[in-house]
This record gives C-alpha cells, structure tokens and sequence, in this order.
C-alpha cells in the first residue's frame, strides 16, 4: 500500500493528533490559554486605583505604588499577591506582567526568526562563500553564552540615556544573540530543496533568485522553522525576564515578572517570611514557560524528533 | 587524528577574529563622545575635556584603524581599565577566575554523573513510572529559570530552614583567615587551599557555600541531560545488535551496559562537553544570585552599572574561553568517534 497523502497534509493531522490527543499537550494549551485570558482581560482583572491615578492612569505598564516604606507587604484583601520591596503591588504587577510576557516574546522571536531565516536561506541557495561566510558568521555568535551576550549588548545599549530607559535594549540583545540556530536550520532544508524538480523548472522559466526564494524555497522549508521559533518563546521570556531581575530589560516600576522578583534579591535575609516576593512572580513565569514546553514538546515529536535549534536556555 | 585536529585548528584564527570584531561592534554600538565619557569622571562632564580624550586616543579614526589598534593592545594582554574596579580588567580575571573555576569545576561532576545516569535509568524503564516520574521532572526543570531556582532555594534552605549559607565563599571569620598574610593559596579555590593549609574547619565552611550554587546549577542542566541521554539510550537500546544479544540470552544489565551503552555515549559525550562549556552563562547567574565573587558576579554588576569596558572584556574572555573550549570538545569526540574525523 502507498501513502499517497501530500506531506503538508500528514503533518496537520499528526499535530492536530499530538495537541489533542496527548494530556501533557493539551494542559500546555490550556495555561497558554489562560495566560492569554489574563492579558486581554488585564484592564478588568487588575484596574487602576483611583488612588495611584499618576502611577498607571497614563501608562497601564507602571505599577501603582503604595507608600514608600521598604518593608513589603504580605497579600492582604488591597494587595491579594502583597506588594514588592518597592511598595509595587504585586498582583497588579503579575496580571499586567502577562501582557508584557507575550508582547516581548513576540517582540523578540519575530525578529530573530526573519533575520535567521533572511541570512539562512539566502546562504543555502547561494551556496559557496556566501554559504560558507554566513556560517562562519553563525559560529561567531553561537560562541558568545546566549546570556553572557544579551546582558553584554543590553548594557551597552542602555548607556542611551533616551533609549536606555525602555524594554528595547533587552529585546534588541535577545534577538540579535537569538537568531543563529533558525539560520542553520532552514539552510540545511534548503540547500535540499534548492536541487528539486520545480526550483529548477521556476530557474529554466526565468525567475531570479529572489523570486524562487520568496516564493518556492521559504515557502517549502520554513514549517521546522516555525514551530522551533514558536517554541523559543517561552525560553525568550525567561531570558528577558531574566535580564529584568538583574536590572538590566525594564524601567523600575515596569509591570513584568522578573522586574517584581527583583526585590526578593536583596531581602534575602527575610525571604523565609516574605514568601509571596517569590511566589506569585515565579510562580507565573514557571506556568508560563511550562505551557510552551509543553505544547512545545508535542509539536516536536509529532513533526520530527530530532530537531533542534533555537537558543539555550541561560 | 593529527588531520583533523589540524583542520580543526585552521578555523581557530577565522572565528577568534570574528569574535573580536563583535565585540569591537558592540563597543561601536556607542558615538566617540559616549565611548570618551565613560572614562571622564568629573562631573558635569565638560564638552572639552570630552573632546580631548576623543582626539588623545583616535576615537574618529577610520574602524579599521581602531580596530588594529584594540587587537594590538589585546595581544598585549590589555583588556582596558575596569572603571567599576578601579583596576585593569586582566587583573580583575586573575583575580576572580580562582572563585569562578571551583563553583564550576564542583558543578561539573554531579550534572554529569547524576544527568547521566538520570538519562539512563529512564531509557531502561522506558514507560515506566521511574521514566513517567523522571519525564514529568525534566519538563518541569527546563521550565523553571536559573535565577529562580537559585532564589527558590535560598529561600528554602538558607532563609527559611537555616541550613547552609546564603551567599559569600566563606562566613565572615574564616574570609578574615582566608585573606590572611599567613594563608597560602596556590590555587584561590578554598576547598583546596584549606587542604594545603591543613585547615578543615575552612574547607567544611567552603563546601558548605557551595552546595546552594552547585545544586541549583546541576538541577537545570539535569533536566538537559537527562532528556538528552534517554533519548540517545532509547535509539541504542531499539538497534538489532541489542535484540540480538538479549535473544541469545545476554543478561539485561549487560546488554544495556555492554552493547548499548558504549554506543549511546557518543553524543551524549559530546553534548555533555557542551553543556559544561555552556555552564559559563549559568555560572555568571548563579554567582551573581548568591553573590558570590566570582568573574560572573563582577560580569553582571558591570553591565548594570553601565561599565562597557569591563562588561566587553569579560565578554570577550568569556566567549575566547568557550571557542577553546568547544575546541576540546571536538577534538576529544573526533577521538571516541572515528565517524567524526573521517567525515
């Protein structure tokens, strides 16, 4: 018996098959789900006070303050997740955080992706030193420790007084240290691709090499891509998260998770009482990342086992 | 062998470069003004004095002169001048790569030998709850950031249960002895210079800085290899020879330890080489959450504190440290695996 079921076809359904059909998967769509349900309903879930009006009545991201003594507060029927070193009320902070969460993670896969993809196409159908400079070039990143090298360009990026005071500087170093595994992976579907029957048919007919790229090589080879970007999104997250808890991805004050474990760094003394400075912002940065995960790994095992790619987690 | 290690090598000078010139891209990141004003302290920084550094050391000069500049100052060993430290930054590395190496070298043996055999005992008892148990640990492991769980365990175990030590290489009395004129330190890892030293009380203190950091290091890179090792275990416990050998009546823990094994350990060889040389940026997290004084440590406080000199020089020395390290890496499974170097 032949299989005659287009390829493209096969793999929708084994995903299909994989997100439904495997539990794991499925409680990885439902905290990807919830955490979205958050992030749309932030605005009702978590208002501004009346009372912090000047905190987050212009900019929803700035988290309201309450006093400004040191000593946080624990959860209590005002603050029902506590407030952080900084008087920041946590709960406040986690809902919004959420926002920041998907926002910076697409913020920063987009990017990585469309460059990786750019440079590793373009270097598997050039073929000879384009090929071999590109991958040259790649090995030259992947040297750098993924995260000894974002925190190295968000620094350098935060000496910009004006620039310096934004999330751009973390999301600028992710991406730019997050690409290399995307490029090497769509080069070597690519550099297959590129000798089938109908690149060659669309090269006899004329097209230049940017049409055949745009329109027949990406097209056949991006799939793999895709679904291992669409992974690195929760590790983005925890990484950027993780430049905010060294102070080095948002302003004070700015409504992400690692920005409100921040604190916990320098109570430490006090940390076995002030369990809620950890809890509640680990604790959805932990469910979050597991949601990808978890979707992630009954992506990979439906469409292919072996691949890899994307960056190492720090 | 010798080809290969040759081949291997004709690269080296082509990536060290590269890695220069990012560097040297990333400091061009900042305008002649801003690169001048990190070494003007006066404040409010006049526009003149400005100006003469940026004509004193040629910060408009064409890059490629600058460039050649920087790399031969870098053959010279000059890393510039850490601001933060008030000290040159080759000093710093000297200084604080003792402290560095001993939580890393501490690190290496319980991610590898626990990892491994994690990996191991889950391919075995594929499907079974030991592999369930194992599985659902993994998942979870790899969803849970360095710095939380190096602050989830502070939390714990130092600030709640009051078990060990939070922070520091030593408590406060034995730094005093440890920094001492009479304390001969050969290596500036504690845990051996208080052997040499005769002195247990110190190296008991050490050790006891060191499970918090070493722990949390090896939980992470546990969930990593573990899935690493099971799969590769997986696909040599599926081969025919393994069949074979059961079928004709092999015992089971010598087929799994004499036929399939020997060929799972191949990659996960490799990749255990490369996790280890991975653990650099893991290092740098996990010093500068339990502040310990260490070159990850300093790395992290000079970003934040904007120093882009020292932030750039440990950089590089970071990523010179992994290209060598990779190096080894390579060379050492071209070693075990004949498929390697012949390719």
């Amino acid at each position: 018996m032949t299989d005659r079921t287009p390829p493209a076809t096969a793999a929708g359904r084994r995903l299909r098959r994989a997100l439904v059909g495997n539990g794991a998967a499925r409680l990885g769509a439902v905290l990807l789900a919830a955490f979205a349900a958050v992030a749309l309903a932030a605005p009702w879930l978590a208002p501004c006070p009346a009372a912090a009006a000047r905190h987050c009545g212009e900019d929803p991201y700035r988290v309201p303050r309450d006093g400004f003594s040191t000593t946080p507060q624990p959860p209590s029927a005002a603050h029902p997740f506590g407030t952080t070193t900084k008087q920041h009320d946590i709960f406040y902070g986690v809902v919004w955080g959420t926002r920041t969460a998907f926002k910076v993670g697409l913020l920063i896969t987009l990017p990585a992706l469309l460059f990786g993809v750019a440079v590793g196409a373009a270097a598997g159908y050039a073929g000879g030193w384009v090929d071999e400079v590109a991958m040259r070039v790649v090995e030259v990143f992947m040297a750098f420790p993924f995260f000894v090298a974002a925190v190295a360009m968000a620094s350098v990026l935060r000496v910009d007084p004006v620039v310096g005071q934004s999330t751009l500087p973390a999301m600028v170093a992710l991406a730019s240290f997050g690409w290399m595994g995307y490029a090497r992976l769509i080069r070597a579907d690519v550099l297959s691709v590129r000798e089938r029957e109908y690149v060659w048919a669309a090269r006899a007919a004329g097209a230049g090499a940017g049409r055949i790229l745009r329109r027949h090589v990406v097209p056949n080879t991006v799939f793999p891509v895709l679904v291992a970007a669409s992974l690195d999104v929760g590790t983005y997250v925890l990484a950027f998260a993780g430049l905010s808890f060294f102070g080095l991805g948002v302003p004070d004050g700015y409504a992400d998770w690692g920005q409100m474990l921040a604190g916990a760094r320098h109570r430490v003394p006090s940390l076995g009482h002030d369990w809620h400075l950890v809890a509640f912002p680990g604790g959805a940065l932990v469910l979050f990342a597991l949601g990808w995960t978890l979707v992630g790994d009954a992506l990979r095992d439906a469409l292919d086992p072996r691949m890899g790619g994307g960056p190492e987690g720090g | 062998m010798l080809p290969y290690i040759a081949r291997r090598l004709a690269l080296l000078p082509a990536i060290l470069f590269g890695v220069t010139a990012l560097v040297f891209a990333l400091a061009g990141q900042l305008s002649p003004g801003q690169r001048a004003a990190l070494y003007v302290s006066d404040l409010p920084r006049s526009p003149d004095a400005v100006q003469r550094i940026i004509d004193r050391y040629g910060l408009e000069d064409p890059l490629p002169a600058q460039y050649a500049r920087w790399l031969g100052q870098l053959a010279r060993g000059n890393l510039g001048f850490s601001t933060t430290g008030k000290e040159p930054v080759a000093r710093v590395i000297a200084r604080l790569l003792p402290a560095t190496l001993e939580l890393a070298l501490w690190a290496c043996l319980p991610i590898v030998w626990v990892g491994v055999r994690l990996g191991i005992l889950a391919a075995v008892r594929h499907g079974g709850r030991v592999d369930q148990a194992l599985r659902v640990c993994s998942t979870v492991g790899t969803s849970v950031p360095l710095y939380l769980v190096g602050l989830a365990a502070i939390m714990l175990f130092a600030a709640r249960l009051d078990w060990l030590p939070a922070g520091d290489r030593l408590s406060p009395a034995l730094q005093i002895a440890a920094d001492g004129p009479d304390w001969r330190a050969p290596t500036g890892m504690h845990t051996v210079d208080a052997l040499v030293n005769g002195r247990g009380d110190v190296w008991l203190d050490a050790v006891r800085h060191l499970v918090l950091p070493v722990l949390s290091l090896a939980v992470v890179s546990w969930a990593y290899l573990l899935r690493v090792t099971r799969s590769s275990m997986l696909e040599a416990l599926g081969q025919d020879y393994v069949r074979t050998a059961l079928a004709k009546g092999v015992p089971r823990h010598a087929a799994i330890h004499a036929h399939a094994w020997p060929n799972a350990r191949l990659p996960v060889a490799a990749l255990t080489g490369l996790t280890l040389v991975g653990l650099l940026g893991g290092v740098a997290i996990v010093e500068t959450v339990f502040n310990w004084p260490g070159l990850g440590n300093r790395f992290v406080q000079a970003a934040v504190s904007l120093d882009v000199v020292t932030t750039l020089g440990l950089t590089l020395f970071g990523a010179v440290t992994v290209v060598l390290g990779n190096l080894v890496v390579d060379v050492a499974s071209a070693w075990l695996d004949p498929r390697i170097r012949l390719s």
